[in-house]
């Protein structure tokens, strides 16, 4: 039975040609990708182990200031080591290329060469080749080497320069820059003879031989005895004297500390001294504003009584002097009568009774006035006397006793020279002037403005505080002396007024009685006279004489009066000064009262203030204390770290790298890396995608011999038989589409094809082509197995069913049975039937869609991560020149940007990248950074958040591998920038993070070239070196990426194709039916085909987003070994692009699909029955 | 006449496996008529059946339809003479799995521009309580009727029978020799049915037998018997 079953299947095999052959193409494809990819990755990568082995590749390297003695590399040798001197001249050549001149290598790094021999003779060199390719230079060729015409003898590569960069941190190689020569050591030793304008670097290659550690290498050169002053590099004896001045100054800075603590502490001592006097002065202070609180109410009550005192005297003055003025009156008219009387006596000899009557009413109103004049004059000496006791009653009694209880009021508010001093200084100059004048008496040994300097100095509140008072106790002293003044003034007045109105010795006084008397008898002779006058007729002449004496009497009289009136208008005008002194002196003892009552609440302040004070310089005076003792022992240890830090006792070592830590050791291995991930990924999907597509053929073709199938198990035949027979071929297939697509991998169109790339970048030997069992298991074996554990899986299912049920080919209830379409119009409808029944091949053209979609998203992603970096890297390199510098000089030179750059390290996902820390100003041209202050935080670069999936707020913890130091800084942002691993710090913060001085610079970037001497530095790079590094990327991953986007469009269009055409088989019996009715191809064509531009179209717009997530996922792993970021966006329009290229494709497929579709015969339903 | 055969010969193979299935049918069916070709297993009558139906292309000879020459036509104009004048019954009913009784019908609908009125012809066949069922779902004679709705619905002048009762059991086979009786007489189809069975040739109007590739007898009953009352079937 299983002799005519495989019968059979070569028949099958013919008949279904094109689906075997569309088959075999998937999974020769699959594998040609995975073995290409992934051998190549391993060529390169045990490759470079073989010749690490061969040209005994280093374990390590570092550079010393000074070569070792023969002495001291006898000593490292004596451990079992092997060491071997790896010295070099950087040489400038023709096309502004370097070439890296070195000797013949001995026993370490040894030099392979592809074409040619090694360096014997003088005058002969061996190149890199790298360098060779790109200067198109041959052996045989001459080069002026150090201006020595050299043949070039040989061609080849060393493994510590597989990756050809000139430093350590270049990001690419540039090989038409920079090369490698190698001459014999006689030679070397010559042109380092001969050139003296050469630098040479130092540095030792070694291969531990399992006898030491790195780290105990490190030790022992670090224990070599080295003398740092045989060092000729003056930017290295610059760096030493540097150090040694800041020791010097930090030497000075700690004794000036420790003597500061010193004086403060003494001050603090001599402070707590004057606080304690203080605080009992404001103590006094206020006991004495408390006592001049209470006069001063006490004078302000007794100013009160004299201001109304003095209102009384005056309107009594006031009130005479009107009196005065009546008197003045009436003696006028008493005089005019007379005169009347004398004239009319003259002229007519008699005498009128109106003139009599006048003459008596004057009279009496002179008596009256005079009268009046006497009372108003004692009701004065009585206001006068009231003003006494009001004196009295407020102790103004005794002036000179009020003069001097004021004069010590005055002396008790402690007004000093200095304070005066002050003030006055402070009035002219305000701040400045206060300041100023202090400054001068303190330094001139006032006691006062010393003390009062020390308070300045420790609270500058204290200048105001103290200016305060000052200037209240000053306008209090003033007020008082003003104040003394008056009562000096107006108890002199008082005085003068009493003297004049005493009853016995005051001429006013006894004026004023007289005059009275005068009138009283003048008014009896004039009454006498009236009634002589009235009683009388004749004797005119008599009474003319008498009248005639009487009008001589009576002027002397009237010249009496006025003189008594004038004297009281005098003495009121005086009293009207004395009214308004009373009043000035009530409104001043009025503020007096305020001013001592403010006094008062200021010295309670005051002393308040004292009591807080001398607490606080209790305090500072046992800080101070505890300051001067730990500012002591500061001194002691900061001494014992200068000298253990600022010894200058240093190693010779400069650097020490291990091979591992060392960029240039195994770049190409470690580069290849990804790409065999990348393989073995591919090599999966595929895999799975073929699995599935054979068990569909494997399904399809089991319903279409279900019939059959049964009628074999009705007679009969068993289950595994036919289990055999249906695996059989599609794991022959498997096993040839493997075996071909493994030879072809490994042919030269595969690896060799893909190591070009390799070869094209890394300086490398040429490797062998290895088989590696892994992959040829995975390339060969695993398809048939993986293809015949489906299939059984799948066959088994398919197979249980009873030969009756396969006998009739029972259909399950149709796929979408309870879709109703009666709506629809007939095409649409018979479409969705369609695509119901072929639902199971949909899937499978959309999942083989997305399969393939994912290679080719992998490619394209690949495409897109390197553009975007070159992008990137071209956007974000604002400056023209990036000086890195070993020794920068004290100030940044002009027209450069001076930042500070550090490189930690994370581990990701098993690979260790270095994260480069650059500290930055605000306004940093270069970098559109916003930095915050902080010593933990930072901004991140796009790059970095990409490439370790962070957020801000996150942590990222960076590590120190040489210090062994972790740090952990807070993401406070993220910045546009994706150029390299960066993450940005404020610059002073990350200066004291990393305990650098305040104007620290490693990093200077310009737009301009700066003239930084060629000793201090490590390296320029220029705007151009980084956008032509760059443009690596691209051209190094083309070969990859070509080949995964023209796999996957392959694979796409031979997965589609079979699908379709499964779908088209399965049709074909209702193809032939409907033709049958008289459908056409056309109308055919849009029954069967046109629904499943639907599933491809559907399919896309969801597979073209999965695969790219899918991808997008994978990425990270693929890059982990990558310092760059993962910007995996492509624009809109490659996603439309993709989608029209499916559909192109398609179309295409379409083409034979319709080809087939006519085809079929309407005779087919004759023969077969669905 | 409707239909005309001349001289039709058609055979497979070549050399060794050379067989002559058709040697030189002449032969021919009035509109309107019910025809039987019948013969043994062999004997050709199913090639002469697709060779009409330009199904199958033939050797020699001639096929007017109506007086439409169909021997020689290309592929494209045969679909054109199927689509217009033609309509199929089989004996496994052919109908297509993943549609409905109604959407089966509609197939053939859809290439008529004078179809037929679908729910009347559901209702004539006794599907309409089964047009939206699968085949699947149905028994034999539903199926066969649906197949002969689908034939019947584009109104075809000429139906083409292959052993339209081979599959089904004698009641079964008789109601639906009895339908299509029924659909000759309200129609006046045209119809060629192609059997084995020897009492179908009662009910027709002309009888054609054919043996080794030739017509050994053909004649007209004069006296018809009703499918309702043929026996052995």
């Amino acid at each position: 039975m299983n002799k005519v079953l495989r019968k059979r299947m070569t028949r099958d095999l013919r008949a279904n040609a094109m689906r075997y052959l569309a088959l075999l193409l998937l999974i020769v494809m699959g594998m040609y990708v995975v073995v290409s990819i992934v051998g190549a990755s391993e060529n390169v990568i045990t490759g470079t182990k073989v010749k690490s082995v061969e040209n005994k590749t280093e374990d390590g390297q570092f550079g010393v200031f000074l070569p070792l003695s023969a002495r001291q590399e006898q000593e490292l040798r004596a451990t079992g080591i092997t060491l071997e001197k790896m010295f070099s001249m950087d040489i400038q050549m023709p096309e502004d290329s370097v070439l890296r001149l070195m000797q013949n290598r001995q026993d370490i790094d040894l030099i392979d060469v592809d074409t040619g021999r090694q360096a014997t003779a003088y005058n002969e060199v061996v190149l890199e080749k790298r360098y060779s390719e790109e200067h198109e230079i041959v052996p045989g060729d001459v080069l002026v080497i150090a201006g020595i015409p050299m043949t070039v003898v040989g061609i080849g590569s060393v493994p510590d320069y597989d990756m050809p960069t000139r430093t350590y941190s270049d990001v690419a190689v540039e090989s038409s820059l920079f090369g490698l020569a190698f001459v014999t050591p006689e030679q070397y030793v010559q042109i380092r003879s001969a050139s003296t304008g050469l630098t040479e670097d130092y540095c030792y290659a070694y291969r531990l031989n399992g006898k030491l550690t790195d780290e105990e290498l490190k030790d022992k050169i670090k224990e070599q005895k080295f003398n740092y002053e045989d060092i000729n590099d003056p930017y290295f004896q610059e760096m030493i004297a540097e150090i040694t001045d800041l020791k010097q100054e930090l030497r000075d800075g700690t004794t000036d500390l420790n003597d500061g603590a010193a004086d403060l502490y003494d001050g603090a001592e001599e402070l707590t001294d004057g606080v304690n006097d203080l605080t009992d002065g404001a103590s006094d202070l206020r006991d004495g504003a408390a006592d001049l609180k209470g006069g001063a109410r006490d004078l302000n009550d007794g100013a009160g009584n004299l201001k109304n005192g003095v209102m009384e005297v005056q309107d009594a003055l006031v009130e005479l002097d009107s009196n005065s003025a009546s008197l003045t009156d009436g003696s006028a008219e008493v005089k005019d009568a007379l005169q009347k009387i004398q004239s009319g006596l003259s002229e007519s000899g008699s005498i009128s009774a109106e003139d009599l009557t006048k003459l008596s009413e004057a009279s009496t109103q002179i008596k009256d006035g005079v009268t009046a004049l006497n009372a108003g004059l004692s009701k004065v000496n009585e206001a006068v006397g009231t003003y006494s006791q009001a004196l009295s009653a407020v102790g103004l009694t005794d002036i000179g006793a009020f003069v001097t209880k004021h004069t010590d009021a005055v002396s008790q508010l402690g007004i000093t020279d200095t304070m005066r001093i002050l003030y006055e200084a402070y009035q002219k100059g305000d701040n400045q002037g206060f300041s100023n004048k202090l400054t001068e008496l303190a330094q001139s040994g006032d006691t006062e403005a010393g003390t009062l300097a020390g308070k300045v100095q420790q609270n500058t509140g204290a200048a105001t505080e103290y200016l305060t008072n000052a200037g209240k106790m000053l306008a209090l002293e003033k007020l008082i002396q003003v104040d003394i003044q008056y009562i000096q003034g107006s108890a002199q007045l008082i005085s003068g007024i009493d003297a004049a109105l005493d009853p016995q010795s005051g001429e006013l006084m006894i004026g004023a009685v007289k005059l009275q008397a005068g009138c009283t008898e003048f008014d009896a002779k004039i009454q006498e006279l009236v009634t002589g006058l009235s009683a009388l007729s004749g004797g005119m002449n008599e009474l003319k004489n008498g009248v005639n004496t009487l009008t001589g009497e009576y002027t002397k009289l009237d010249d009496g009066i006025h003189e008594y009136t004038d004297a009281v208008y005098e003495i009121l005008d005086g009293y009207g000064e004395l009214v308004d002194g009373a009043v000035d002196l009530y409104d001043g003892t009025d503020e007096l009262y305020s001013g001592t009552n403010e006094l008062y609440d200021g010295t309670v302040e005051l002393q308040d203030g004292a009591g807080e004070l001398q607490d606080g310089t209790r305090e500072l005076y046992d800080g101070s204390a505890e300051l001067k003792d730990g500012t002591d022992e500061l001194k002691t240890k900061t001494t014992d770290v200068i000298d253990e830090y600022f010894t200058i006792d240093m190693d010779n070592l400069m650097s020490f790298i291990k091979a591992s830590d060392n960029p240039r050791i195994a770049a190409a291995a470690g580069d290849v890396l990804m790409e065999k991930q990348l393989g073995m990924v591919a090599g999966v999907i595929v895999m799975m995608l073929f699995t599935y597509v054979i068990s569909v053929f494997v399904i399809h073709q089991i319903q279409t011999e279900s019939s059959v199938i049964g009628a074999l198990y009705a007679l009969g035949v068993r289950k595994k038989d036919l289990l055999l027979h249906y695996i059989t071929l599609p794991t022959l297939i498997s096993f040839t589409g493997g075996l071909i697509g493994a030879a072809f991998g490994f042919s030269r169109f595969g690896t060799t094809y893909q190591m070009e790339d390799t070869y094209a970048y890394f300086s490398v030997p040429q490797y062998d082509c290895l088989y590696p069992a892994y992959l040829i298991i995975y390339s060969i074996v695993m398809p048939p197995v993986v293809s015949a554990l489906v299939n059984y899986f799948v066959i088994r299912k398919k197979l249980s069913r009873t030969a009756l049920s396969l006998i009739k080919n029972e259909q399950n209830i149709q796929q979408g049975s309870g879709l109703h379409l009666k709506n629809q119009n007939f095409i649409r409808s018979f479409q969705i039937r369609q695509m119901l029944r072929e639902a199971r091949t949909g899937m499978t053209v959309i999942l083989g869609m997305i399969i393939s979609l994912i290679i080719l998203m992998l490619g394209v992603d690949c495409y897109v991560l390197c553009d975007n970096v070159r992008k990137e890297m071209h956007r974000d390199t604002r400056y023209e020149y990036m000086y890195s510098l070993k020794y920068p000089e004290k100030t940044v030179p002009e027209g450069g940007e001076a930042c500070y750059s550090e490189a930690l390290s994370k581990t990701y996902l098993d690979f260790t990248l270095d994260v480069t820390i650059l500290g930055i100003d605000d306004d940093n041209p270069y970098f559109d950074v916003e930095t915050v202050k902080g010593k933990n935080k930072i901004i991140t670069s796009q790059s970095v958040m990409q490439k370790y999936g962070l957020k801000t707020g996150d942590k990222l913890v960076l590590s120190d591998i040489a210090s062994e130091m972790d740090y952990v800084f807070t993401i406070e942002g993220v910045c546009e920038y994706s150029s390299g691993l960066m993450v940005f710090m404020d610059i002073d913060s990350m200066r004291e993070l990393f305990g650098r001085e305040e104007d620290y610079y490693n990093v200077v970037f310009s737009d301009v070239t700066l003239p930084i001497a060629e000793g201090r530095l490590y390296s320029v790079t220029t705007r151009e070196d980084v956008n032509r590094s760059s443009d690596v990327f691209v051209k190094m991953m083309m070969p990859t990426i070509v080949m995964l986007v023209s796999v996957a469009v392959i694979i796409f269009c031979t997965v589609m194709y079979l699908m379709m055409n499964v779908m088209v088989d399965r049709a074909g019996f209702g193809i032939s039916l409907i033709k049958i009715f008289g459908f056409r191809n056309r109308e055919v064509k849009k029954l069967y085909l046109n629904g499943n531009m639907y599933i491809v179209g559907a399919g896309a717009v969801i597979g073209i987003p999965i695969s790219k997530r899918l991808a997008d996922a994978m990425y990270p792993w693929l890059i982990a070994n990558t310092s760059c970021g993962m910007n995996l966006r492509f624009p809109w329009y490659l996603s439309v692009g993709i989608f029209l290229g499916i559909m192109f494709v398609y179309q295409i497929i379409n083409l034979f699909l319709v080809r087939k579709l006519n085809a079929v015969s309407p005779a087919e339903v004759l023969k077969n029955r669905e | 006449m409707y239909l005309e055969v001349r001289d039709l010969q058609k055979s497979y193979g070549r050399d060794a496996s050379y067989i002559q299935v058709l040697k030189g049918i002449t032969t021919g069916v009035e509109r309107g008529q019910m025809c039987v070709i019948q013969g043994t297993s062999g004997s050709g009558k199913s090639t002469l059946l697709n060779c009409i139906g330009g199904l199958d292309t033939m050797d020699s000879g001639s096929i007017m339809v109506d007086g439409m020459e169909i021997a020689g036509m290309k592929p494209a104009a045969l679909s054109d003479y199927r689509r217009d004048n033609l309509g199929f019954i089989f004996q496994f009913y052919n109908l297509v799995p993943n549609l409905t009784v109604r959407e089966n019908v509609r197939v053939c609908e859809y290439l008529s521009k004078d179809p037929m009125d679908m729910g009347e012809l559901l209702d004539t066949l006794g599907l309409i309580e089964h047009q939206n069922k699968f085949p699947s779902q149905l028994s034999g004679g539903q199926q066969q009727r649906c197949a002969i709705a689908r034939a019947l619905i584009k109104n075809p002048k000429l139906l083409l029978c292959d052993e339209p009762t081979g599959a089904l059991d004698s009641n079964t086979s008789r109601d639906i020799l009895a339908l299509l009786e029924r659909i000759n007489e309200k129609y006046k189809t045209t119809m060629l049915i192609v059997t084995h069975n020897n009492s179908i040739k009662n009910m027709v109007h002309k009888v054609i037998v054919v043996k080794d590739g030739q017509i050994r007898k053909e004649y007209e009953n004069e006296v018809r018997i009703p499918a309702a009352e043929l026996e052995d079937l």
